[in-house]
């Protein structure tokens, strides 16, 4: 260790203390200012970050909306030339029915179209249901930005039509 | 000679501190460079979420108006289309003891509480007989610019009518 500068009084050279402290300070200051940097920029790329997955999972959920909403084996067969989007209430049930059961291994043939999500169609109107078509996560993920699309679900024994959701959320 | 190296040295100490007060100077550029490039920096463009915004506004219209009604016990079932329709013109249609007018606004509140205002949107909502509002059901938005703008509209035995949706 350096001994600290004596003057011709003995007592330590005031100086150069002042140079020290000086010199210390600078450090500190440029250490703070790479700091503050260093956190501005790490919190710009983690908020980049989660902006870019959200919109991965919405475009994915859109995705599987459309290809959801498409799907012949739900859709009315009147009114499909007056709205394109109706669905038959029967249909709708029977639909989930065999889902749920997994009947005819269709699990496994839906999942190839709409992966890891859930598609739910939500009855407002009428009498308020939920009927849930898909449901299938295998990943960590269990929430997600969810894309709604109302549709029109028709029960063709009484000819009433609901006015319902479209929910689908995917998990990635 | 003493002298002359004393003065020397004094002369590389300023020099050299000069040249710790330009390497400060430099870094603080930098960082405030950094932070303004960052703060500046336009935010994500809002694409994926309008256009999932776009395509729920534009089925809304269509479907409330297909959406049907029980008007009464006996099982009379009235679409949206022609209670709004009666509103217009009519006035004729009685739905569960309530006039056109009342009945359908009551079926759109519900509808809206349950989608619209839970998906948080700020909305408004008309339906118009050419430039008259007929029945204003929400009138949310407080700006002109609007997030999104769908029309519907719907013939009537008595002449056009529209369902307008504006999101902001």
């Amino acid at each position: 260790m350096a001994k600290a500068k004596k003057s011709k009084s003995g007592f330590p050279n005031k100086k150069g203390q002042m140079q020290n402290a000086e010199t210390i300070i600078v450090i500190v200051i440029v250490t703070i200012m790479m700091l503050i940097g260093l956190v501005v920029v790490v919190k710009n790329r983690m908020r980049e970050v989660k902006n870019n997955s959200e919109d991965i999972s919405v475009q994915r959920a859109m995705e599987v909306a459309i290809v959801a909403s498409n799907m012949n084996e739900i859709k009315c067969s009147e009114y499909t030339a007056m709205i394109k989007t109706c669905y038959d209430y029967h249909r709708l049930k029977a639909f989930s029915s065999v889902l749920s059961k997994n009947m005819h291994n269709s699990s496994l043939f839906y999942y190839y179209l709409l992966g890891n999500s859930k598609v739910e169609v939500k009855i407002i109107t009428g009498t308020p249901e939920n009927i849930t078509l898909y449901n299938y996560n295998d990943s960590a993920n269990k929430s997600s930005f969810p894309v709604n699309m109302p549709v029109m679900v028709m029960n063709s024994m009484t000819k009433e039509s609901y006015f319902a959701v479209m929910e689908v959320r995917t998990h990635s | 000679m003493k002298m002359a190296s004393g003065k020397k040295l004094t002369r590389g100490k300023a020099q050299m501190e000069t040249m710790g007060l330009l390497i400060i100077v430099i870094l603080v550029t930098l960082v405030l460079f950094f932070v303004l490039t960052f703060s500046l920096k336009p935010k994500p463009d809002e694409d994926t979420g309008s256009f999932a915004r776009e395509q729920a506004m534009s089925n809304f219209g269509p479907t409330i108006l297909e959406s049907t009604v029980k008007c009464s016990m006996e099982g009379r079932i009235r679409t949206m289309r022609e209670l709004l329709s009666d509103c217009g013109y009519e006035h004729e249609i009685r739905c569960n003891g309530l006039d056109s007018c009342t009945a359908a606004n009551q079926t759109i509140v519900e509808i809206l509480s349950l989608t619209l205002d839970k998906w948080e949107y700020t909305y408004t909502m008309t339906i118009d007989k050419g430039d008259i509002v007929v029945l204003p059901i929400a009138l949310n938005c407080t700006s002109s610019k609007s997030s999104t703008f769908e029309e519907t509209p719907f013939g009537t035995t008595h002449g056009p009518m529209t369902l307008r949706i504006r999101t902001c």
